[in-house]
């Protein structure tokens, strides 16, 4: 098992903004077993994240995974994500209630979140997924909601040491 | 002797009811005896048991026969691995693969059958959704019907090797277009001679656009149809750039592509180039810049647009297709026209082909999982996108870039052909539909007269009826199981839509998602209006002038 690192009321700094913005409440750090793995996911409960609200606090969710990935830095695999409750249309059910935006697993916080200093053809890091919730209403027009298009309404971070 | 193969039959889709196995020689049948059996793991076992390391097709296997095995197999703590989609399915411990031969034939069963005059394709009620042991006296039918799925296919299959290995010394790969360019490869010019220009991908990529779909007038009576014998492939005989790209000096007279700043005149009614924003392709005119062939620039001078080059690319250029085509023409005029007609125009396509590939692997077989995402909960599967860097010999984008280019001229030459003397109502790819009467031919490149049409509803790109006999003709791509009356085309070409309820079965990535096979409903919009590819006016359309104000 991971062992986790309580927080003991000291939250990652972006937490704390969030927190009194009143976007996010208190995290819950939940270990996981695998069959490769131990595991521990560390989840953001979010609030009131429509697609104004997410886009201006972005910046903040993205500093505030780096922050949770770097408190576990000491153990190797990370990745991220986000769950957005779609907007669907009635006729739109084929899409997800939920969909999961989900950046892919590396040993590095910073590049898991932002990507390499150099230019990669790849769209899976963390920003990326931003940018793709945030694209939600071009890439499903006429499928969403105008209105209420989607909300974001869980980040989560993943840590895990293969076994 | 035949190739080996599978067909399931399901009832309501995703309850497997009996499963042919064609194995070349001998066939054995699995069928559903009571709610209980699981019908398919028995199968699946058999295979197991008696089966290791072989290869198996199935028509249609990505859209379906794979999508219940990999459920089945999911469920019962075995490993499968689907590879290229679900084209392939990779029973890891008993190494079974389950193939698509769709991708090696791509059309309906009942049409390979004839084409390679196998066993003829039976018909089978599928919407009556019966249990075997309610079929009564038709389970025989039932059962003969699955038969002779299994063995057409597997002769059919065979055919298609026989054929391959006679004309070119060859085996069939995984698809179609795969097996094209390792005929050319191995017959007609070596691969690896063709620059990839892989550092000027970029540009290639943006000057790389799809034949054109236009709806000219949306009503019409008294209409002439045209298609061009194998578009594509008559455009082989076009120089196609091989060599290393390098960047020149702006020169309509040479170089291969180039970044334009192009001014079409307000008042053509076709644009001739080309144009892609947000993810949509159209003809505007207006002034605009991008990347194109030069070839497609030079022509769109010689139509009277303005042209400014702003950087340019040049490559040495060499019919290297011509052989091929005329090669591939020849054997269309001897038999299987349709097997060949494909084969022809998939060897283009395939040099197009995109490097970016969904690699999922089992967590047992991952080294390092830098890249890698799961994709279920218990952490079993994992998916990374890759960039095929390099190692793909068969992809080549300038060469289907000249190609699509050619074929996008000689198409546009003849609607304006069609259009001075008439009026034109639909063009796409390689068709036109017109009141004028054009020159046809037999010859690859000449028209083919498919004859004339009383009325003709044009509704939308690849949406559209045509009376002809007092027949209606639906097109309707992506609606083809969707059975339309002309007062419905009447009725979407005053801006109507029409809603439709359809089922679908979760992909391969929702199957590890929900470890089960489901069945999920939509609702899909035919859509009334024009789109985006032209502007309506009443019955007449223009182009999309730019800059949009």
């Amino acid at each position: 098992m991971i062992k986790k690192i309580p927080y003991a009321g000291h939250y990652p700094s972006a937490a704390g903004a969030l927190m009194r913005e009143g976007i996010c409440t208190k995290p819950r750090q939940i270990e996981k077993s695998f069959k490769w793995a131990n595991g521990l996911d560390i989840i953001y409960t979010l609030k009131g994240l429509t697609p104004a609200n997410f886009r201006r606090y972005s910046d903040i969710l993205l500093l505030l995974a780096y922050q949770e990935a770097m408190r576990y830095n000491h153990i190797r695999w990370k990745f991220a994500g986000f769950d957005v409750r779609l907007g669907r249309l009635s006729k739109s059910k084929d899409l997800p209630e939920i969909a999961t935006f989900q950046a892919a697993m590396h040993d590095e916080p910073n590049i898991l979140v932002y990507g390499p200093d150099y230019e990669v053809p790849q769209r899976h890091f963390l920003y990326h997924k931003v940018e793709d919730i945030l694209d939600i209403t071009k890439r499903y027009s006429g499928r969403v909601s105008k209105q209420n298009p989607f909300k974001v309404l869980r980040l989560f971070i993943s840590i895990r040491e293969p076994i | 002797m035949g190739i080996p193969v599978f067909d399931i039959e399901a009832v309501g889709w995703v309850h497997p009811i009996a499963i042919g196995f064609y194995n070349g020689f001998i066939y054995k049948e699995f069928i559903r005896e009571s709610e209980q059996d699981d019908v398919l793991w028995r199968f699946l076992s058999y295979l197991k048991e008696n089966y290791q390391g072989i290869k198996l097709y199935a028509h249609c296997a990505s859209k379906f026969d794979n999508k219940l095995v990999l459920a089945s197999l999911y469920q019962h703590g075995e490993i499968a691995i689907p590879e290229a989609g679900l084209i392939k399915l990779r029973w890891k411990e008993p190494k079974i693969y389950f193939e698509d031969s769709y991708l090696l034939l791509p059309m309906s069963l009942k049409k390979i059958n004839n084409m390679f005059g196998v066993e003829e394709k039976k018909e089978w009620p599928h919407g009556e959704n019966l249990n075997p042991w309610e079929m009564g006296e038709r389970l025989g039918s039932f059962r003969e019907y699955l038969k002779t799925d299994c063995l057409s296919l597997s002769h059919s299959l065979d055919k298609l090797c026989e054929s391959l290995g006679f004309n070119f010394g060859i085996m069939p790969s995984i698809t179609l277009s795969t097996t094209s360019v390792k005929a050319f490869d191995r017959c007609f010019y070596d691969v690896e001679r063709i620059e990839a220009n892989e550092e000027y991908e970029e540009f290639i990529r943006e000057a790389t656009y799809g034949g054109r779909n236009e709806v000219y007038k949306r009503y019409g009576e008294k209409i002439n149809l045209y298609d061009v014998n194998s578009m594509y492939v008559s455009c082989y005989d076009t120089p196609v750039p091989i060599g290393k790209m390098r960047w020149i000096k702006g020169d309509l007279d040479r170089g291969t592509l180039a970044e334009a700043f192009v001014k079409v005149p307000k008042d053509f009614f076709i644009g001739p180039l080309p144009y892609r924003s947000r993810g949509l392709l159209f003809f505007p005119v207006g002034e605009f810049q991008g990347w194109w062939d030069v070839k497609e620039l030079r022509y769109a001078v010689e139509l009277g647009c303005d042209v400014t080059i702003k950087r340019q690319l040049c490559s040495d250029e060499e019919p290297i297709l011509e052989a091929f085509g005329t090669f591939v023409t020849s054997l269309r005029q001897k038999g299987y026209k349709e097997l060949w007609k494909l084969f022809g125009l998939s060897l283009s396509g395939k040099f197009g082909q995109s490097r970016w590939r969904d690699n999922v692997k089992y967590v047992g077989d991952i080294g390092n999982f830098k890249g890698y995402a799961p994709l279920d909960k218990d952490e079993l599967y994992f998916q990374r996108k890759e960039y095929i860097e390099g190692r793909a010999p068969y992809i080549k984008p300038a060469v289907s870039m000249s190609i699509r280019a050619e074929a996008r001229v000689r198409h546009l030459k003849i609607l304006l052909e069609a259009s001075k003397e008439g009026e034109i109502f639909y063009g796409d790819t390689d068709s036109v539909f017109t009141t004028n009467t054009l020159p046809t031919g037999g010859n690859p490149g000449e028209l083919t007269y498919l004859g004339k049409a009383e009325r003709g509803y044009f509704i939308r790109q690849k949406l559209y009826s045509l009376i002809q006999d007092g027949r209606m003709r639906q097109k309707s791509a992506g609606y083809s199981d969707l059975k339309l009356s002309e007062e419905d085309f009447k009725s979407l070409l005053t801006g109507k839509n029409l809603e439709q309820e359809i089922e679908e079965l979760s992909t391969y990535k929702g199957i590890f998602k929900e470890k089960d096979l489901n069945l999920i409903e939509r609702s899909r919009s035919l859509k009334g209006n024009m789109g985006n590819s032209r502007i309506s006016i009443g019955f007449d359309t223009e182009p999309i002038c730019l800059p949009v104000p």
